[in-house]
Parts: structure tokens; sequence; C-alpha cells
């Protein structure tokens, strides 16, 4: 068994790097059906400079307009956009050339018809959601990316090609906030848990209270518990700029480093959201059930064999939400498609009578947990952890 | 889709048999457990039902309004909170029953061991 163990690991650790070569080398998408949607009447691009192109209705005849490439961070990674701009500096057009976003978040911003609502936006306009454009609820980092990534393109039109007063951009502020205060509180609680010198009853309580903070804080209130989305974004690079998603390091650093350094996971234990619904959930079913050992670890490998897949695909395809069978938005935020939908009622029915079913079974997170795991105690000459939540 | 028979006096007269059928059978398999019911577990019972009636109605009527997006989405999170609300009343519910190895009903006859 442990020999298969490592030839797994191996392999998996080969493919997810082939995977991660030839999603680099997929080409570039071509620009020219968006350009010209961008800003329509005109027929012929050239270009003014990186990332700007000066339209006209053909070769030598007078510019009419301007399109630009602008790019920001969403949730899932980076979001492409191509802007027309009218020589008065208004928004023409907008065309969204490539995002990550998940399928179902990314639906509610089209419903409430971005990008084509921007529209006539003017390079002076601060695109902030609730004062001169429509605010979205549940989608806020998908439409922010648009926002930002539309403002970005506009910006660099008025001010290099057209030459009007483009206001210089502030520094952005650190957003360190209510969400980042209690993430910190609750990593500092799940460290604290492993301390030998608390007592079992206040460790229960406290544990208690953590999981309760995590669940209508992180899970119900702000939404954004860890998910392989941001494990697949911090693969392929799409690291957003930290001064406003602070809060995206400090998750994924106090996730990661600790079951590195010691092999253990204070969030997956103590606080993850979708963890203490089911933990609540057993209180309730009165779960006493456990899966007979060798049933146990098939599903186990059924558990990483799902997680290899779903990053080797999204590394494959360049897209960190691409195959993502997650529930945690379909439970926080009621939004997924029918088959998450399924998949959460069977997971939450189950956690009524066994022990943390998703988290033993299906999350990624913990394959992706128990690989590094597996890492870590390999180098050390040590047998690998392997036990219930 | 008419279907005249759900709107007919005949469809409520036949509901109401059923659900007092289901009421006293309830009563009976309850006492025969050996389970005892007071009236707060008869009131939270009585809750469980309207909420189970709810979600049947939803689905029920979301159909009838042809939102299938609502029947299937709505469906599976109603369905979802009145099966866990329905597990975590059997529990309580459950709360007095004697168990398997006790009697369901004590012997009020002492046996005289010196016989």
């Amino acid at each position: 068994m442990k020999k298969f163990e490592r030839a797994a690991a191996l392999v998996a650790l080969v493919t997810i790097i082939l995977a991660w070569f030839a999603g680099a080398l997929r080409q570039e998408t071509d620009l020219a059906p968006f350009l010209e949607k961008a800003l329509p009447g005109a027929g012929y691009f050239e270009s003014f400079s990186p990332g700007i192109y000066a339209g006209s209705s053909a070769p030598g005849k007078p510019v009419i307009g301007y399109a630009a490439i602008g790019k920001a961070s969403g949730y899932g990674g980076p979001m492409k956009v191509v802007v027309g701009v009218d020589l008065a500096g208004n928004i023409n057009g907008i065309v969204i050339v490539d995002h990550k976003e998940t399928a179902p978040f990314f639906s509610k911003v089209l419903a409430k018809k971005f990008p084509s609502s921007l529209q006539g936006k003017n390079y002076s306009h601060s695109f902030t959601p609730g004062e001169d454009v429509d605010s979205v609820s549940g989608a806020t980092l998908s439409l922010t990316a648009l926002l930002n990534s539309a403002r970005q393109a506009l910006r660099k039109v008025a001010g290099d090609a057209l030459n009007l007063p483009v206001k210089p951009e502030k520094t952005k502020p650190i957003t360190f906030g209510f969400p980042e205060i209690v993430l910190l509180l609750l990593f500092a609680v799940g460290f604290s848990l492993y301390s030998k010198k608390i007592k079992r009853k206040p460790k229960r309580v406290l544990r208690w209270v953590s999981m309760l903070t995590g669940l209508l804080v992180l899970g119900f209130v702000y939404t954004i518990p860890l998910s392989l989305i941001n494990i697949n974004s911090l693969l392929m690079g799409y690291w957003p700029d930290w001064h406003t998603h602070l809060y995206w390091y400090l998750l994924i650093a106090g996730v990661l480093l600790p079951v590195i350094a010691i092999g253990k996971s204070p969030y997956c234990e103590n606080f993850c959201p979708f963890g203490a619904s089911q933990e609540l959930l057993k209180v309730i079913g009165g779960a006493k059930q456990r899966i007979p050992a060798k049933h146990h670890s098939y599903l186990r490998w059924i558990q990483r064999t799902l997680a290899w897949a779903v990053i080797v695909v999204a590394l494959l395809y360049r897209n960190p939400g691409y195959s993502s069978y997650e529930v945690f938005g379909t439970f926080f935020n009621l939004t997924g498609t029918y088959i998450q939908f399924g998949l959460l009622a069977i997971v939450l029915v189950a956690s009524l009578f066994i022990t943390r079913p998703w988290c033993n079974y299906l999350c990624p997170l913990r394959a992706v947990s128990d690989y590094i795991r597996f890492l870590r105690h390999s180098l050390n000459r040590k047998p690998p952890a392997a036990r219930f939540l | 889709m008419n279907m005249p028979f759900f709107t007919s006096g005949l469809f409520w007269f036949l509901e109401g048999i059923f659900a007092c059928i289901m009421i006293v059978g309830f009563k009976t398999w309850m006492e025969d457990r050996g389970t005892p019911m007071p009236s707060w577990k008869w009131i939270l019972f009585g809750l469980w039902v309207l909420v189970f009636g709810f979600t049947i109605a939803f689905i029920g009527t979301s159909i009838g309004e042809k939102e299938m997006d609502a029947a299937v989405k709505g469906g599976i999170i109603f369905s979802l909170f009145t099966i866990i609300t329905g597990v975590g009343l059997w529990r309580l519910l459950k709360i007095g029953t004697p168990s398997a190895k006790e009697p369901a009903v004590k012997v009020d006859v002492e046996v005289d061991e010196k016989i």
C-alpha cells in the first residue's frame, strides 16, 4: 500500500506539472472580433500603444475611437475586457474577452445587464457600485473585477490616446476590516486549541464558539470560505493585489502553512464554515456512524482522485473554477447548478448520520492537505496521519 | 393542466379522512412503543406537519405556475429543512421511550424469591 501511495503521489505531481505547462502553452485569444464588437463602426484597427488600438472605418480614414484592453482580478482569477471608447472619452461598447469566475455567480452580474449597462459611462466616473453603477448582491468580487477592468481600459484611452485630463489613480488602501480581524482571531483560537495547557471542557466550548463564528461570519455573512478555486488560482499564478485581497492571502497562508509546518489545519478542524454546518447537523441527527475502515479507504481514494482531476482540468483550461464541484456557494449563497443543489442535499442529509461526510469523503481541500501531509511525512520518514475529523 | 378533482369537496373530504387516520395511527404507534406524548411533543409535531405541508404546497404550486427552477431548487431547500427538522424532532419525540433492554410496561407483581 505504501508503494502504491508513493507511486500515486508521484503520478499526481507529474500530471499536475504537465497540465500546468500544457495550460500555459494554450494560445492567446484572437482579439480582432472583440475589438470590432467593442467599437461598432470601426472595421480597421491599428495598434496605437501597448493595449490600445485606434479604430477607423478603413485604412487611412480618420480615427473614430479607440479600443483598449483592461484586466483586473476577480474571485477566480483575472478578467480581461475590451472597451471601445469614442473621441469624447465615453464607453461605446464593452466585451468580456476572458474571465475565471464561477458561472452561477457571474450569471448574477450578467442578469443585471452588465457589461452593456456601462455604455455611455465617462472616464471621470468612479464606477462605484451603488453610486454611478448598479450593485449586485452575492457577486461582489466578480462585479468589482468587471468594473475595475473597464475603468482601467477607459482611463488608459482617455489619458494616453485622447489626452484628456484624467485624475491620477489614488493609492489603493489596504482592505483590513471585520472579516480579516475575525479570520485572524479564529486562527489564533484554532492554534490555541492545540495547546495542552487548556483543559478539555473549555477547549470544547472554545471550539464550538469558533465553529459558530466561522459559520455565521465567514459563511453566511461574508460568504468567503476557502475553496479549491483559491488553491488553483495560487497554482496558476493569479495572485490578486494584496491591498484589496488581504483576506485571500491570510486565508491561504493560514490554511497551507500550518499543514506544511506542523501537519495540522486549524481552519478545517475548527472553523471551516461548511465543516461547522456538518457538525451542527451531527448534533441534530446524533450521527454516530463511522464508515468501515475498508470502505473508508476506498472513499478516500475517490476523494483524492476527484481533487486531482479537478486540479488537472483547471490547469489545462487555465480556469481555477472550471470543474469545481464544491457546494459552499450553493449552501451559503443559494447559488449553484442543479447538480450542486442535489449534491448539497445528499451531503446535508448524510451529515445527520455520518460524521462530516463532505470533509472526510468529498472535500478536495482535504485531499490537498492529505497530499501535503503525505509529502511532509515521507520526507520525515514517518507514517502519514490518517484520521477522521 | 385542469384537474378539477383537486379543487373539489371530495378531495378535501378524503384528505381529512387520510389526515385523521395518520394522526390516530401515529398516536397508537407511539403508545405501542411506550413513548410518552406530552403536549409539547404534540405542538412540535403539529408545527413539523405544517412545515411538511408547506414544502409539498411550495413544490406543487411552483410546478402549477410552471416555475420549474423554483420547484427544483426551492423544493430541495425546503425538503432539506423538513428532513433535518424531522430527524431532530424524531430524536426529541423518542425522549422517555424505554430502551429495548427494559420492558415497555413495568410489572407490578413482585416475585417472592423464597418460593
